[in-house]
């Protein structure tokens, strides 16, 4: 219960960034139902998902490089365990991840309201793409705390960029080839469309487990790290 | 009764190391804990919060270890650091309704009653406040909930007279019930004379003197004179001979009064005296004073 109470520690302590995630996120789904919702320049569901959920991968490491280590004093002394203070943590990136992936889902809704015909393989890709961005989102978080949360900013920067980059370029190019070319990719996705749900959940369920241990791991490298 | 009792503590960094710290702090008195800087005064505060953990030894607050119960343990200690350890962005507010969360025992009303009563702003961000306001919002923090022992890592440093007396009263007020006790260290001295009941001096990691205030004040003499008058066998037993125009000033134990001679003045040394020969006498080329 008191890792929740350490989440909204992180949230206050990120207040002041956090003004950006969702200016910089209107401004994309503005930009997107300005270029339209059908026709050739139209953008695909995933877009509309991957792109908060990439603000959500960046943002959710702002924690570790708001932790001075002066700080130690007032987050360290209180009566919580080191279990309490990392899920805390966790449980801020996964609240993050959770938003954007509120975001886009209304995103898409006002896509569907213009015009945009959903397809069932928008609903796997954003599950897929949500269990992505919540394996990406610990191993940042693992990196960050086996190697220190106080990185310097250039590290913090790194292991900020680099993820969310990825999943978004990359993920938004494997999304376009499913929608857009579903003939040359037919034969490949023919049994994974049969079983769309199952898959979808079973990515999920894959994130969670990893999630679970990643806490784990991170509890453990906490409690022997010293001041 | 024991509130705190720290029982052959060291911790060994690379190129610092705490050796065997032994001490007991009985409810209801304050100890302070003094060295030069570097001595290792904030290791050993740290060790007893837990914000790093022993190599060797065990520390009990009110009969429990941290290892035993971490949340009972913190709860029962409140910290005031010299560095203000609030996030930069948070109001008064903002820390209030954290404390809440946390802490069984805080108290909402008793911390607007004290952040009231000292002005500090419920919407002003911490990082607009001036030294003293920032301690006395720690102290505030720590105030409003049930805590047992207070560690105080030079808090008072940097203060005007005003606040500092405001402090020092508060500590007072503090062990008043004589069920709760205070720890701290600090490089004014003057402070631990007026409100100390034992006083813990170490250097260099290791401990040198342990003792209460009245009785170290008691065991030492001043002694002052001319240097010609120093008898081979007193030289022995001065500690940290520091030569002036007048001559000589060290510190010696009470029980060698009578080595001095009638040329030689001596007087009652304050707290500042003993730990200033000590280090002098630590830092004379072989001759180190034994660790206790």
């Amino acid at each position: 219960m008191k890792a929740i109470h350490f989440t909204k520690i992180d949230f206050i302590k990120t207040k002041q960034q956090m003004w950006f995630a969702p200016i910089i996120m209107l401004i994309v789904t503005v930009i997107m139902v300005i270029n339209g919702s059908s026709g050739e320049r139209a953008y695909n569901a995933a877009t509309l998902f991957f792109y908060p959920v990439f603000i959500a991968i960046v943002f959710s490491t702002i924690p570790f490089g708001a932790c001075r280590r002066e700080d130690a004093g007032f987050m360290l002394m209180l009566p919580a365990t080191t279990r309490d203070r990392v899920v805390g943590r966790f449980l801020y990136g996964i609240i993050m991840l959770l938003l954007a992936a509120a975001i886009g889902e209304i995103c898409i809704a006002g896509y569907m309201v213009l015009g945009y015909r959903l397809r069932p393989m928008d609903l796997f890709v954003c599950l897929i793409g949500f269990s992505v961005a919540l394996l990406l989102v610990v191993v940042e978080y693992v990196f960050l705390y086996l190697f220190g949360e106080n990185q310097g900013p250039q590290m913090l920067s790194l292991v900020r960029m680099i993820p969310g980059m990825c999943y978004f370029f990359v993920g938004l190019n494997i999304s376009s080839k499913l929608m857009e070319e579903p003939g040359a990719v037919a034969d490949a996705v023919a049994t994974l469309i049969d079983h769309l749900m199952s898959i979808s959940i079973a990515g999920v369920a894959v994130s969670i487990i990893v999630l679970v241990a990643a806490i784990e791991l991170c509890v453990r490298v906490t409690e022997k790290k010293d001041c | 009764m024991e509130l705190l009792e720290v029982r052959g503590v060291s911790k060994h960094y690379k190129d610092f190391s705490l050796e065997n710290i032994n001490f007991v702090l009985p409810k209801g008195y304050i100890m302070g804990y003094v060295g030069q800087n570097g001595a290792g005064k904030t290791t050993t505060l740290n060790l007893i919060t837990n914000l790093c953990k022993c190599t060797e030894g065990e520390i009990y607050v009110d009969g429990i270890t941290c290892r035993e119960d971490e949340v009972r343990y913190k709860e029962c200690i409140g910290y005031i650091g010299d560095a203000f350890y609030y996030p930069p962005n948070f109001t008064v507010k903002n820390i209030c309704g954290i404390l809440k969360n946390f802490y069984t025992t805080f108290s909402v009303e008793k911390f607007n009653e004290l952040t009231h009563k000292w002005k500090l702003s419920d919407k002003m961000k911490v990082q607009d406040f001036s030294r003293g306001m920032r301690v006395k919002l720690m102290f505030a923090a720590v105030l409003s909930r049930d805590t047992k022992l207070l560690v105080l890592d030079e808090a008072t440093n940097g203060l005007d007279p005003v606040v500092r007396a405001e402090v020092l009263q508060l500590l007072q007020d503090y062990i008043a019930d004589g069920e709760r006790s205070v720890i701290f260290s600090t490089h004014i001295l003057s402070d631990l004379e007026q409100i100390a009941d034992y006083i813990y001096f170490i250097d260099e990691g290791k401990p040198i003197l342990y003792d209460t205030k009245d009785e170290l004040l008691e065991n030492y003499l001043l002694v002052k004179g001319e240097r010609r008058a120093v008898t081979p066998q007193l030289a022995k037993e001065l500690i940290g001979i520091a030569d002036n125009a007048y001559g000589f000033e060290a510190i010696l134990g009470s029980d060698k009064a009578a080595l001095l001679t009638r040329e030689m003045h001596f007087e009652k040394p304050t707290i500042d005296e003993i730990v200033i020969h000590y280090i002098k006498d630590r830092n004379e080329p072989g001759k180190e004073s034994q660790a206790i």
